[in-house]
């Protein structure tokens, strides 16, 4: 199946089962679900070099599920914690079109590259909030899913 | 010399014309015939002539039926439909030079559509302007429906966008990244593994590559902010859509001065193989690497040169072109040299043009000179085959007249455009840009009033009248030896009082010979 068809098929997957797909009770500490009252937490580990492409380093944040606010716009906030250092900022994403989608696995998910500051380049593993932050309205009912996260 | 991006800066809200004194390069490169310049919405008054040809533009498109390819409903699909998007990339590295081909489609259809060469689609630059352009927020235009307004917009006209989203910490960031795919989107990965083909397939795996900082943030988040269908598959329906990705893409050439693109065959080799089209209705279906420069498709930023090796010397025509220009603007009153022959008339009485009456100031010019630049024949605009280095070369190639308005002096000039025409006998304010006379608009910016004690800065113009020559007078079988150069000041904003006037000095016509 293509990737476009993927994405079709977990689009309507997601219009069909409706306001139930996410347990939305489970986004708390070290879920992968983010919503405005909670952030998703996950720990980004070193990717394996795939020996493509020299790039600087950078996180690559996963997203396997989508649902957006009844109410507003939301954008995601990434920040990431080294050992037992203050998070900080390290990008925003936004998920357009604004409309849900869900892929059943990371083949099918959608990735967003954040480059690393340089205090954090040279981590072999990161700990990673995702934070769903409101730009208009309530941003109430936005989910985001994560399939996880690499330091590339 | 060469002829370099920052060259072909021209003024604010310029058509056909430019500021001398402050700007002779971007003379030089207006006589060049260089692509329009893509402007800032924030420069643009709502009657201005780029807004009004984008308005005129797209109520053409949206009036006709979705069956024809050059319709508002068939160049959307292209992007999307209710359901997904269709041929365009996202979260794929083709996403800039896509939407490149994709917004210069519309760029080519709204000038053939409204005549109007000029024409360059406008952007909007949401950091330093954080609401919906004003031209885009109202539901009518002078009494009829304004084409540009979306009644789906979830934005009001008083939200505003947030620093965290446009500011210029956020652009710092973008155009701080070095490498292609970080900064405009990796390559798409299928399946785990990465592009390996030229295959049409890859160009539209959404979502197949890593989304880079300048899609993943501004891209997308102004999408939602508008919301909407600006925030669905469907944006390309909403006309903000152009102007926003309009500011992508001049951010991409604004990186591209300092940074250069993939050099990967797979991404400068692929061929968006009918996805676009040319104005007529014939399939455009450009390379990637045919994208890379504004300027060869028609239109620039007016920022500077691309990194990487030393673009060509431009041809000899240019070259001996640009070096008579040189000489023209270094010498005023010149009267003539190699090439180059001038002709001044002085403002004796210091007439006055304004809103009721034009001013008219005839310039006895030598019959030869200006039959030779009516009966060369005119040249390509380059939009036909999308070939402007070569349409370029063939206009500096032929002889050219220039008018010079000098020392202006003027008044409410930030409420007034002042055209230029020629040789127009019922000249008054209702006669249109598109009138055969027309040769170009030029605005005053800044305070011209000489205040706190300096003297009154007095601005000088020059146009190009070749164009308008060719038009009146190519088929004539005799001409005239005197040309009528004529300023019609017209109100930006009614509201805010009577247009001002305009006081020239002296107004020179030059013809310069290849």
């Amino acid at each position: 199946m293509g990737n476009r068809a993927f994405l079709i098929t977990g689009v309507v997957l997601a219009v069909a089962a409706g306001p139930a797909f996410w347990d939305t009770s489970v986004a708390q500490n070290n879920s992968p679900v983010a919503t405005v009252s909670s952030p998703a937490v996950v720990t980004a580990a070193a990717a394996p070099e795939e020996g493509i492409v020299s790039q600087p380093p950078r996180v690559i944040v996963s997203v396997t599920g989508f649902r957006p606010p009844r109410d507003g716009a939301v954008e995601a906030v990434v920040k990431a914690q080294k050992d037992d250092q203050p998070e900080q900022e390290i990008g925003r994403f936004g998920i357009f079109p604004s409309t849900g989608f869900t892929a059943a696995d990371s083949s099918g998910a959608r990735r967003f590259g954040l480059p690393l500051p340089k205090e954090l380049a040279g981590s072999k593993a990161l700990k990673l909030g995702v934070y769903l932050v409101p730009f208009r309205g309530s941003g109430e009912g936005a989910v985001l899913e994560l399939g996880g996260a690499e330091i590339r | 010399m060469t002829v370099s991006r920052r060259d072909v800066l021209l003024q604010g809200s310029v058509i056909g014309a430019g500021l001398i004194a402050a700007n002779t390069a971007g003379i030089e490169a207006l006589a060049q015939g260089q692509p329009p310049l893509r402007q800032s919405l924030a420069n643009l008054q709502l009657n201005d002539p780029v807004l009004q040809a984008w308005r005129d533009g797209v109520a053409q498109m949206k009036a006709k039926p979705a069956n024809d390819p050059i319709s508002w409903a068939s160049f959307a699909a292209i992007h999307g439909n209710a359901s997904n998007f269709n041929l365009c990339p996202h979260g794929n590295w083709y996403f800039l030079p896509w939407h490149r081909a994709f917004l210069l489609m519309y760029e080519r259809t709204v000038r053939q559509l409204t005549r109007h060469n000029d024409f360059a689609l406008p952007y909007w630059d949401w950091t330093n302007n954080r609401q919906m352009p004003a031209a885009f927020t109202q539901p009518t235009y002078n009494g009829a429906p304004n084409p540009l307004f979306e009644p789906q917009r979830d934005a009001s006209p008083t939200d505003s966008l947030t620093d965290e989203i446009v500011g210029q910490g956020v652009i710092n960031t973008i155009l701080g990244q070095t490498d292609f795919e970080t900064f405009g989107t990796s390559r798409p990965r299928r399946n785990g593994s990465p592009q390996d083909s030229l295959d049409q397939s890859w160009i539209n795996c959404e979502f197949c590559g890593d989304s880079g900082t300048l899609e993943s943030n501004p891209h997308n988040n102004v999408h939602n902010f508008v919301g909407g269908l600006m925030g669905s598959s469907q944006s390309a329906l909403d006309p903000i859509f152009m102007m926003h990705h309009c500011n992508i893409d001049r951010i991409w050439a604004l990186w591209n001065a300092n940074n250069q693109n993939s050099s990967d065959p797979l991404w400068t080799n692929m061929t968006f193989q009918q996805n676009f089209y040319n104005p007529d209705g014939s399939f455009y279906s450009p390379k990637v690497s045919d994208l890379y420069s504004p300027e060869t498709l028609g239109y620039t930023y007016g920022l500077p040169a691309p990194a990487g090796p030393a673009a060509a010397a431009p041809p000899a025509a240019i070259m001996a072109l640009n070096d008579k220009l040189r000489t023209l603007f270094a010498t005023p009153n010149l009267r003539g040299g190699a090439g180059i022959q001038t002709f001044a008339a002085q403002n004796a009485q210091n007439a006055t043009a304004t809103a009721e009456r034009p001013l008219e100031i005839p310039v006895e010019v030598d019959r030869s000179l200006l039959s030779a630049v009516a009966r060369h024949p005119a040249p390509s605009s380059g939009n036909e085959l999308l070939n402007f280095n070569a349409a370029r070369e063939q206009r500096a190639s032929g002889p050219r007249a220039l008018a010079f308005i000098r020392d202006i002096a003027v008044t409410q000039h930030k409420n007034t455009f002042y055209r230029v025409f020629i040789d127009c006998d019922y000249l008054s304010q209702a006669t249109p840009v598109s009138d055969p006379h027309y040769v170009g608009t030029f605005g005053i910016f800044g305070e011209h009033a000489g205040h706190g004690g300096k003297p009154a800065a007095a601005p000088s113009m020059a146009v190009d009248l070749t164009g308008t020559i060719k038009r009146l007078y190519g088929s004539a079988t005799e001409h005239s030896g005197r040309i009528l150069v004529q300023i019609q000041p017209v109100t930006i904003r009614a509201k805010a009082g009577p247009a001002g006037t305009a006081a020239p000095n002296r107004v020179e016509v030059a013809f310069v010979s290849p």
